[in-house]
């Protein structure tokens, strides 16, 4: 036998060896397990006694399903846990990482934390790594912290730092705020910079939901990034909606960026219920600009609920130019409850800009609960920009719920309408059934829609199948400088 | 994304297809995303049965009677004022066969009824709003996930969709791992969301759908603790989710979009947004010279650059070098660069320029003090320069020198005095130039002293020296007397001082002491503090009963310790056996020890009483002495009702040294017997052991009705004693009250020097001065006698009339003796002797009979083969201030293992009538009787005692009869033997002490 061969042969033995390590009932984990208790408290039966619940396992393993699996999977596990803790703890070992062992890792850590703390810590310090498996220390906290505050202090210290120490923090936080507010804050503003963070954090997101002017004040002195962005809007929101006045003498305070625009936008839309002017009160605080624009919809979004024809007074009114554009549309969506007014408000907007954004806007929206009149009366309008955005807008609308009325309606329009809208409803009806939708494409009288029907249905076939749709061009009996249009990437 | 981004298109949304945030209620549009499951409307379809409602549709699951998914779409809109309906709602609308979850099946579970499609999300109408309360629209939410970061989230939809988003939601619970609560309704170990968000704009949301649409991706476990922890922790992909569930997303959209959005991670840069792959680095340049910084990027199509110093931007600095030249101080600072590109942006971290070669300038001059005398002063200056400045302080102008913050920012100026106001300033240098800055004067207001630091008390060993010290301020010259118990301190030169220091510190020198200070302004005084000089004991040797052994306190000479306990049952065995102390607050408080008494009387024989027990044993040429030991015990009903403390010092026989009751209750209670120092033989061990006695039940072999636990022991250690070190234990004194008259009724001490040198001694009778210390009926005027064999040598009467009276106070102060009074008709001789036996008599000389005291000091340097070795007194033995009490005092620093006997009738061998019939001897230290004997014949020592005075030379006893003794081993330290009448009998009587090897 040649070295080659001697090479095969050992290896053959080698994986042979593994093989039978790895099929044995009883096989020693890859990894060495932590040492066990002392306490001698988990249960424990003869291996022998074990192999039902172990074949269970194997067999749960194999479920290709992932929900069947993961069911399986834990109902077996957990009856092996149930019979023997270090057998079901060998069992976690040799499972493979993913899904199912970070189910199994769960269920053994949550039975184990309850009678075995110090264990229970001990085994996750080794195996709840990632971010999935971390979360066992909310749970582990959540627990200690309801059980004894201060015991659940001290075992902090056998976490280590990352994820699961701050997910114990944040656990061990909320439990104590809403036992003892004053002393959870205190501790969690004693603790060192990485760990006072999420505590306070925490504490304070729970503190909101009584006091959030005071959450305010102490994230503000101290909280920074992320957490302080995220506590703040969260006061504010909670603010809002029991002392909106509060909330808006707050928001021109808060620092310009996301948290200042989101917050206008709640504080707005909730003073505008009771009081409109007072919302536009505080828009006009804001710098001017996307977040003032924003602002300004949703005041009109509570306003058009209450008062719709002072909202559209309003945006009439409005100096023209992209703010008023952007209100007339949104307005306009609004009112679609009652086509015939808004229609006739919308016409009426004497800035075309204006106009053409309201009735785009409008034609969506009533194509929500009408789809087939508000495609037809986008039909009617004289062909431009503004009609292609509203008939396509208020057909994509249509398919959805009529799919064959939508496309048999395409074929009646005039070619100056047709193409747009045959080609942007080919794409959605080629989502689902292409060889139907280019059956249809093909009967199109317009050259031009059939043309863009086509592409626009092939396109989208051969995004999502891209061999049949190949198959289907090869053969189809079209042009072949249009075959090879659409063969290319750029006309798909 | 950046939310100013999704803004801006939003804008351009605008500008192309006109916005608005219309509901989205309808049937129709609540599954754009697509179906996940293929669910259908047919009543077979008992796991997958799809539910199509105006507000949402969704997939329910008979089995786990939960929805698999619900999906729905959102804009602001939608978010109305209808409110949160009361009332939850069993789905009628179900197919026959499926189990209707009532809206009571939660109850008790320990879970919320968690809405998927959420309440909030639909509060157009009311109706709107009661559709989201089925129960099919429900899962069992963990409270915390439910009311806390699943809320968080649902409240975030919102928030986007009022910031011009239309969001298509798919949410759901996963991670089925069969558990359910009572009524079968399935746990699900994760509930998940996707939200696609779609800036507002013509025509269906998902006909806008793009790669770079918006895609938020959750996975939040079900449990408890996650109550106040942000969404964002949870982020995930929706692929990640379809893994999970099986479900396939995003069936609506082209594949190559559905690809994309798949993998989307909330959060995470766009691909192709810019990465800086070399961030610019820090520099160093001369002033006047230049520096750049470079940054390289990766990033789709252009990239732009926009340099930034401190933050504020520098307009011409937009590529990826940025050259600064004609370098000042001004271009110091910190340069960081925002690169951009279509996609996103990237800022580089911020370096720092550093100019070198600039020259000192003053930042913050030193600024005027005034401060009162005493106090410090400290100026402080800030510059900038570099390299690195040199400072230097100047007072008036000239460099402070001898200050070592003179050279330094900050200049303190300590204990200032009016000799320091004055003006200061300071030159501040380095390689290129140097700068002064502005004068700042110095004020100082004269005080009056103040304590800065008082004293404190004080505990120090005898014989150290004590030292008590002050701090104080004010205007000098400062000065000090120190006072004792109110009086000024003299004779001590460093009474005057801030510190005092008194050294060979004895107990007499415990007091209260204080310091005044003074100055032209005033004085004050401390405040008085203690002073205590007292033996500092060393640590106790404490046991771990988990391992029978000492864990503290065992010197490193000492070895052993192990506890070993032996029950009735004729067992012995290392502690091995541990149980909780409950209720007991001890030192260790976790184990014990325990064994099992049985019913009866102490019984020595093996076997014959429960008892626990440790050897000690020095190393070798070192002894132990054991002064003290306390243990934990608590006896049960049927556990011993007594202990006794036996001792096996070497090869003799078990000695009992103490004994006490035990509470038979089941109460821990600490228990510390007295008794007299055990001291070993050198390199000898030393065993104790602990008896449980008079049980009263039968204990069985496993019981163990008593227990100890928080064994302690004071435990020294020194030199053993060999033949040349006779100093570190000797008899020093012996004194003796005694009742005298004349002859006959004179009184007697006996004394032998042994060796072949002679020896200082002072011999004393007492009278007229024990008046002075309180005692009655004292002799007026002893006289003093001493003899060898028959012969006087040397006799006064009046210590004062005496050759040497000045050498004799001497001798008493040296020896410790109190003074005797100027002038008083006290006795003293003070003379060599050479080895051999000596008598001292003192007798009532002229004045009438009454109380005397005398007393024979060794007065020598020890020195090897030179010692008094015996003292002995012979007197009257009356009853009470008739009583014969003898004192004696072990010098050295070991102790002393002694024979003290107290004859009378042996007395009549030698002719001597009246004798003590039956003598009673009590050995005390202090007011504490420590041994006993009343008839030498029944101690248990009665052997070593014929044996020892026979070494020792002394009379025989005769076999029984009614003379004490005792054999005691004593710590350094003064001991009084008292001679009584056994009945309230008077009597001559000999008391002796002989030193013992």
């Amino acid at each position: 036998m040649n070295r080659r061969g001697i090479f095969a042969l050992l290896m053959a033995v080698a994986l042979v060896a593994v093989a039978a390590l790895l099929l044995r009932p009883s096989a020693p984990p890859a990894v060495s397990p932590p040492p066990l208790s002392a306490t001698g408290s988990i249960t424990s039966v003869s291996p022998a006694d074990l192999s039902a619940e172990r074949a269970s396992l194997a067999a749960a393993i194999q479920l290709a399903d992932p929900r069947a699996r993961a069911r399986a999977l834990g109902q077996a596990f957990q009856a092996l846990l149930e019979r023997d803790f270090e057998a079901a703890l060998l069992a976690l070992y040799a499972l493979p990482r993913g899904g199912d062992y970070d189910t199994a890792l769960f269920l053994l850590l949550d039975a184990l934390h309850r009678r075995d703390p110090d264990r229970a810590l001990a085994l996750a310090r080794t195996l709840a790594t990632s971010r999935e498996q971390a979360v066992i220390y909310n749970v582990f906290f959540d627990t200690f912290a309801r059980e004894n505050l201060a015991t659940a202090v001290s075992r902090l210290a056998l976490v280590p730092d990352g994820l699961g120490r701050e997910n114990s923090l944040r656990a061990l936080a909320g439990v104590w705020l809403r036992a003892d507010t004053a002393a959870a804050l205190a501790w969690a503003q004693q603790l060192p910079l990485f760990d006072r963070s999420p505590a306070l954090e925490s504490a304070l997101h729970e503190l909101v939901r009584t006091d959030p002017l005071q959450v305010i004040e102490l994230a503000q002195t101290s909280l920074t990034g992320p957490a302080l962005e995220r506590t703040l809007f969260l006061a504010v929101q909670k603010l809002t909606l029991t002392d909106p006045g509060a909330a808006a003498g707050f928001v021109p305070l808060m620092p310009a960026g996301d948290t200042h625009t989101r917050a206008a936008l709640e504080v707005a839309r909730a003073l505008a219920v009771k009081n409109p002017v007072a919302a536009l009160d505080l828009i006009a605080q804001l710098p001017s600009g996307f977040a003032s624009t924003l602002a300004l919809n949703s005041v009109l979004t509570s306003w058009a609920a209450t008062a719709p024809a002072a909202a559209a007074q309003y945006v009439a009114a409005l100096p023209t130019g992209p703010g008023q554009d952007a209100a007339a549309a949104h307005l306009a969506g609004l009112l679609a409850r009652e086509p015939a007014n808004a229609l006739a408000w919308a016409q009426s907007l004497p800035a075309a800009t204006a106009r053409d954004a309201a009735l785009v806007s409008l034609a969506s929206a009533w194509a929500q609960t009408d789809p087939a009149s508000a495609t037809r009366w986008a039909s009617t309008q004289p062909a431009g920009a503004t009609v292609t955005a509203a008939l396509t807008g208020a057909l994509s609308y249509w398919v959805l719920s009529d799919a064959a009325a939508a496309r048999d309606f395409v074929t009646t329009l005039p070619a100056a309408t047709q193409r747009a809208a045959a080609a942007s409803i080919a794409q959605q009806l080629a989502q689902r059934d292409p060889v139907s939708t280019l059956a249809w494409a093909h009967i199109l009288a317009t050259p031009a829609a059939r043309e863009a029907a086509v592409a626009a249905a092939y396109a989208r076939w051969f995004d999502n199948a891209p061999a049949a749709a190949r198959t289907w061009l090869d053969a189809a009996n079209l042009p072949s400088e249009f075959k090879n249009r659409l063969r290319t990437p750029v006309a798909r | 994304m950046t939310f100013t981004r999704r803004l801006v298109w939003f804008v351009l949304a605008v500008m192309q297809f006109a916005a608005s945030a219309r509901a989205t209620i309808g049937t129709t549009l609540q599954s754009q995303l697509g179906n996940p499951s293929s669910a259908t409307s047919v009543a077979t379809a008992t796991t997958n049965y799809l539910i199509a409602r105006p507000q949402y549709a969704l997939s329910y699951n008979n089995t786990t009677r939960e929805p698999n998914w619900v999906s729905w779409n959102l804009t602001s809109a939608d978010v109305g004022t209808s409110g949160r309906s009361t009332n939850f709602f069993q789905d009628t609308t179900l197919p026959a066969g499926f189990y209707q979850v009532l809206t009571s099946d939660y109850s008790g579970s320990g879970y919320d009824r968690g809405h998927m499609c959420p309440s909030g999300d639909r509060t157009i109408t009311e109706a709107d709003n009661e559709a989201t309360f089925f129960m099919t629209n429900m899962i069992a939410q963990s409270p915390d996930n439910n009311q806390g970061v699943w809320a968080n989230f649902e409240s975030e939809c919102r928030s986007i969709a009022a910031a011009g988003n239309e969001v298509l939601i798919i949410s759901g619970p996963s991670g089925y791992a069969g558990a359910t609560i009572a009524t079968g309704v399935a746990i699900a170990g994760y509930t998940w969301k996707i939200a696609v968000v779609v800036p507002l704009g013509s025509g269906t949301a998902v006909s806008r759908i793009t790669n770079a649409t918006r895609v938020i991706a959750i996975k939040i476990p079900n449990i408890a603790g996650v109550r106040s922890t942000p969404w964002q922790n949870y982020i995930t992909t929706a692929g990640q989710i379809e893994s999970d569930t099986g479900y396939t997303f995003f069936t609506e959209l082209p594949a190559s979009v559905a690809t994309a959005l798949r993998a989307k991670i909330e959060g995470a840069a766009p691909v192709g947004s810019p990465s800086i792959t070399t961030q610019p680095a820090a520099q160093t340049a001369a002033v006047g010279g230049s520096a750049s910084f470079s940054v390289t990027a990766s990033g789709d199509a252009t990239l732009t650059y926009q340099w930034s110093h401190d933050d504020v931007v520098l307009p011409s600095a937009q590529s990826a070098t940025l050259t600064l030249s004609s370098l000042n101080a001004a271009d110091t600072g910190n340069y960081s660069v925002l690169v951009k590109n279509s996609l996103g942006s990237a800022t580089s971290v911020a370096v720092p320029l550093t100019i070198t070669g600039l020259p000192p300038a003053i930042v913050t001059s030193p600024s005027a003090r005034t401060v009162t005398a005493g106090s410090s002063a400290t100026f402080a200056v800030v510059a900038s320069g570099s390299p690195v400045l040199t400072y230097q302080w100047r007072k008036a102008g000239v460099a402070l020198i001898g200050n070592t913050t003179a050279t330094t920012a900050a200049l303190t100026l300590t204990n200032a005095q009016a000799a320091d106001a004055a003006n200061y300033d300071v030159v501040i240098t380095n390689s290129v130039g140097s700068v002064t800055s502005a004068a700042a004067p110095l004020t100082v207001s004269p005080a009056a002293p103040s304590v800065t630091s008082a004293p404190t008390t004080q505990i120090s060993a005898p014989g150290a020296t004590a030292t008590l010290s002050v701090v104080a301020s004010g205007t000098a010259p400062l000065t000090y007397q120190w006072r004792k118990a109110g009086a000024p301190l003299t004779g001590n030169t460093s009474a005057t001082t801030a510190t005092l220091s008194i050294p060979g510190a004895t107990a007499a020198d415990s007091g209260s002491y204080e310091v005044i200070i003074t100055n032209a302004l005033g004085s004050i005084t401390s405040a008085a503090i203690a002073l205590n000089i007292t033996v500092i004991p060393p640590e106790p040797v404490l046991w771990d009963f988990t391992t029978a052994t000492p864990t503290s306190g065992l010197p490193p000479d000492v070895s052993g310790g192990t506890i070993v306990q032996r029950n009735n049952f004729g067992t012995t065995q290392t502690l091995t056996t541990v149980s909780v102390s409950s209720g007991y607050t001890g030192v260790s408080g976790t184990s014990n020890a325990g064994a099992a008494a049985r019913v009866g009387s102490l019984n020595l024989a093996e076997g014959g009483s429960a008892f626990f027990e440790f050897t000690l044993t020095p190393a070798a040429a070192r002894q132990l002495s054991v002064t003290a030991l306390s243990f934990g015990a608590r006896s049960t009903a049927t556990g011993p009702q007594s202990y006794t403390l036996f001792v096996v010092n070497g090869a003799a026989e078990p000695a009992l040294i103490a004994s006490g009751p035990l509470a038979n209750n089941s109460v821990w209670t600490r228990i510390t017997p007295s008794f007299l120092p055990v001291v070993s033989d050198p390199a000898t061990s030393v065993t104790f052991r602990l008896y449980g006695c008079n049980g009263t039940g039968n204990a069985g072999v496993n019981t163990a009705n008593w227990r100890i636990d928080d064994l302690s022991v004071q435990l020294t250690t020194g030199t053993a004693l060999t033949a040349g070190s006779t100093k570190d234990r000797r008899l020093t004194n012996l004194s003796s009250r005694v009742r005298t008259a004349n002859a006959p009724d004179i009184a007697i001490a006996g004394f032998t020097i042994a060796g072949t040198a002679s020896k200082l001694v002072l011999i004393r009778a007492a009278g007229p001065t024990l008046g002075a210390l309180g005692v009655t009926g004292t002799l007026t005027a002893p006289k003093l006698e001493l003899f060898r064999g028959s012969s006087v040598i040397e006799t006064n009467t009046g210590w004062t009339t005496a050759a040497n009276p000045a050498a004799i106070a001497a001798g008493a102060s040296s020896s410790g003796a109190f003074a005797f009074a100027a002038g008083s008709t006290d006795s003293a001789i003070l003379t060599t002797l050479t080895p051999g036996g000596y008598t001292a008599q003192i007798s009532s000389g002229t004045g009438p009979t009454g109380v005397g005291l005398i007393e024979v000091y060794d007065l020598s340097t020890a020195t090897p083969s030179q010692n008094l070795v015996n003292l002995s007194t012979r007197a009257l033995a009356g009853t009470g201030n008739e009583t014969l009490i003898s004192g004696l005092i072990i010098g050295g620093t070991l102790p002393k293992r002694v024979l003290i006997r107290a004859a009378g009738p042996a007395l009549a061998a030698f002719n001597l009538t009246g004798v003590l019939a039956r003598p009673q001897l009590t050995l005390f230290s202090g007011n504490t009787p420590i041994f006993v004997n009343a008839g030498w014949s029944t101690s248990s020592d009665a052997a070593a005692i014929t044996t020892a005075s026979a070494q020792a030379g002394a009379f025989a006893f005769l076999a029984g009869s009614a003379d004490a003794a005792m054999i005691v081993t004593l710590a350094p330290g003064a001991y009084t033997a008292q001679v009584s009448g056994v009945g309230g009998t008077t009597g001559l009587a000999l008391v002796e002490v002989y030193e013992l090897p």
